[in-house]
């Protein structure tokens, strides 16, 4: 039985939800463990006709008279730079799950996925106009990164004027994961992902939105309370449906396009999407890239 | 359908409580956080226009509950619902030949009918048939009888006579309109009463019960003599002032009907007696008026009146009917009968007083049905509310 979304963010555990999330997705886990060379001792096995005599441990032969193979798990070499917007609007909510918990519930699992992996892992976040990096790369980072995502609360607004982030514009082979509703006032978040490019590095964006936001149907006077800012403005759901539905979906098209760049992968999600859906579908065109 | 407690159905004016809050509420909007406030057009003032009622089913089952519970408090009474007791008529039949005699008909056409037939007597003796209808001894006593009528009954006719003599108290108290009966002829034809008085003076009692003192004698008539020394008195421990107005009224009853009251020292020569004191022995012989004391007398030759006899403390005195009071006494004491003075229909039902708890017998029928409806519609009311979040 796949859990829901909201079963999922209930659990309130992102380590259970990381692990029931990879379940769900039928070739996560164990793919990315390889057995092979690598700094880390894993284990020893017997000589295999077909093995390299390079890898037999002599010091073992001296000591035992066995031809013994050393064994360490294989290190990826990717690394993983998992960013996460805090500002307000990430508290958007629509029954009963909060943007900011299917964000946070997104990157525990592919953190997790990572870990399994073994890949390396460094987390950011982006609050207030800041890009802060709150994990570094070590083998502990996966279980850090649960930590501050347990911690993690957005507020205040991601101001609109150009800014210069020196942390993002590494050179290094990597992978960033940004995760935000990219809900943006001119095109701040396009300007941080124009920094970020690089041909060694591949970035993909999650954007959240709830099913509201992209459609707007319903009915009545509602009044919107802004979650960036105090202002709180009241209109007929009615009315405003259709300029609304229009003027968002043109900017969803848009960024879209703006957004088809090498290296660049958007993904659009909706928070009734399931988390292991959204995984699998982005582990899919991953390998096929 | 009728109500029990009209004026409670002002409160139907409170159905207005809810449509307002839903107005208000609709008006107001529902708080929203929202993130894309960038793409909400501000331009125009969209803020719906006119009346937009929120929630249309919680709003009715909210009216719904109003309107039960002032439903419920005005005690809908629904005539069809209750179950019409069947027709009890009751005849009462006061104990008097004459009656039985000119409604033999009217009951016979009762017991055929198989209705209840009683006495109007102090037991409410039923009567089986017209062969029973003798009113031998029995005594009338309207109000013991009216008192012991069942409650169940719908209709009661009473067979009456129109004498005042035959109704002993003033006015009586049934729980239903009686439809009365009277009888019709006066059969009983009353015997003219003279009194004679010294000096071959005669005063008759006329037609209509008053002392008259031109006679048209014809007729049988019973003659009371009245001897000279009956009009003695004697003034007892009475104060000065009270004698004066005895004094007076016994003038003044001489002037008009020729009376020679005479006053005598002794009171063993004396009649009539003016005294502030009960007498020590009581002469069933003589008349005792005794002022200013207050006694429940059951003589007949004994008038006690409250208070003193003066123009400052006897009402009596002050309305002037001290004279009348006394002149009645004293001709009841010789045995002058009143005279039975007919009563017209009208006058008898003014006699009779309904007692009117005819409409808290009505029960409001309704009220187990209405509650009944009052929680369910209170359950679904909270029910859809609380789904709604409001």
């Amino acid at each position: 039985m796949q859990a829901s979304n909201l079963e999922i963010i209930k659990l309130n555990n992102l380590k259970l939800a990381a692990k029931i999330i990879s379940e769900q997705l039928k070739n996560g886990v164990h793919l990315g463990k390889r057995v092979g060379i690598g700094s880390e001792f894993e284990q020893y096995r017997y000589y295999e006709p077909g093995d390299d005599p390079k890898r037999i441990d002599w010091k073992y032969f001296s000591r035992s008279g066995k031809y013994m193979i050393k064994e360490s798990q294989t290190e990826s070499h990717l690394h993983i730079r998992m960013m996460l917007d805090l500002s307000g609007s990430m508290n958007y909510e629509e029954d009963g799950i909060k943007r900011l918990a299917y964000a946070k519930n997104l990157i525990a699992s592919l953190s997790y996925l990572a870990h399994q992996q073994g890949d390396s892992l460094s987390y950011f976040t982006c609050h207030d106009g800041n890009v802060t990096q709150k994990v570094s790369a070590s083998p502990k980072a996966f279980q850090r990164i649960l930590y501050f995502l347990e911690e993690e609360t957005a507020s205040g607004s991601w101001p609109v004027v150009k800014q210069d982030f020196p942390v993002l514009k590494s050179k290094q082979k990597e992978l960033i994961i940004l995760v935000s509703d990219f809900l943006q006032k001119d095109h701040e978040w396009l300007d941080i992902v124009e920094q970020m490019r690089h041909p060694k590095k591949e970035i993909v964006l999650f954007q959240i939105l709830g099913k509201q936001e992209e459609k707007f149907d319903l009915e009545g006077n509602f009044s919107f309370h802004d979650l960036e800012s105090d202002s709180t403005i009241i209109l007929d759901g009615k009315t405003i449906e259709k300029t609304y539905n229009d003027s968002i979906n043109t900017y969803l098209s848009d960024f879209k396009k703006a957004l088809r760049l090498p290296q660049v992968h958007l993904f659009q999600v909706r928070l009734t999407d399931s988390i292991a859906g959204v995984i699998s579908q982005f582990l899919a065109e991953r390998s096929l890239s | 359908m009728q109500f029990l407690q009209p004026t409670l159905l002002w409160g139907l004016l409170g159905i207005s409580i809810p449509i307002l809050i839903h107005l208000w509420r609709g008006k107001k909007g529902q708080v929203i956080h929202w993130a894309a406030m960038h793409w909400l057009s501000t331009q125009e003032s969209s803020v719906a226009k006119g009346f937009r009622l929120e929630n249309i089913l919680v709003l009715l089952l909210r009216i719904i509950l109003l309107v039960l519970l002032v439903l419920l408090l005005s005690q809908v009474y629904i005539q069809a619902l209750s179950k019409l007791p069947e027709d009890r008529i009751i005849h009462l039949v006061q104990p008097n030949n004459q009656i039985t005699d000119e409604y033999k008909f009217e009951l016979q056409q009762a017991f055929e009918k198989g209705e209840e037939v009683y006495w109007a007597d102090e037991k409410l003796t039923p009567i089986e048939s017209l062969d029973a209808l003798k009113p031998d001894g029995k005594v009338s006593t309207i109000q013991a009888s009216l008192d012991k009528i069942p409650a169940s009954a719908t209709a009661l006719n009473i067979y009456l006579s129109n004498f005042q003599n035959e109704l002993k108290s003033e006015f009586y108290l049934s729980a239903l309109k009686p439809n009365l009966f009277i009888g019709s002829s006066d059969l009983i034809m009353s015997t003219k009463q003279m009194i004679s008085i010294e000096g071959g003076k005669e005063l008759v009692v006329n037609e209509v019960g008053m002392l008259d003192s031109l006679s048209d004698a014809t007729g049988s008539v019973v003659s009371i003599n009245v001897e000279k020394d009956n009009f003695a008195y004697y003034l007892g421990a009475i104060s000065d002032s009270e004698r004066v107005f005895i004094q007076a009224s016994l003038e003044a009853i001489k002037d008009v009907y020729g009376f020679g009251f005479v006053e005598k020292e002794q009171i063993d020569e004396a009649k009539l007696i003016f005294d502030s004191l009960l007498p020590a022995e009581k002469n069933s012989e003589k008349l005792y008026f005794i002022s200013d004391n207050f006694t429940f007398s059951e003589q007949s030759n004994l008038v006690s009146f409250a208070s003193q006899l003066d123009f400052e403390h006897s009402e009596l005195v002050q309305t002037g009917k001290l004279p009348e009071v006394i002149l009645d006494r004293f001709l009841a004491f010789f045995g002058v009968k009143k005279l039975d003075v007919r009563l017209s229909r009208s006058q008898l039902e003014q006699r009779f007083l309904v007692e009117n708890h005819k409409g808290q017998s009505k029960k409001a029928n309704l009220n187990l049905l209405l509650i009944g409806l009052f929680v369910l519609c209170f359950a679904a009311e909270r029910y859809l509310a609380d789904r709604q979040g409001i």
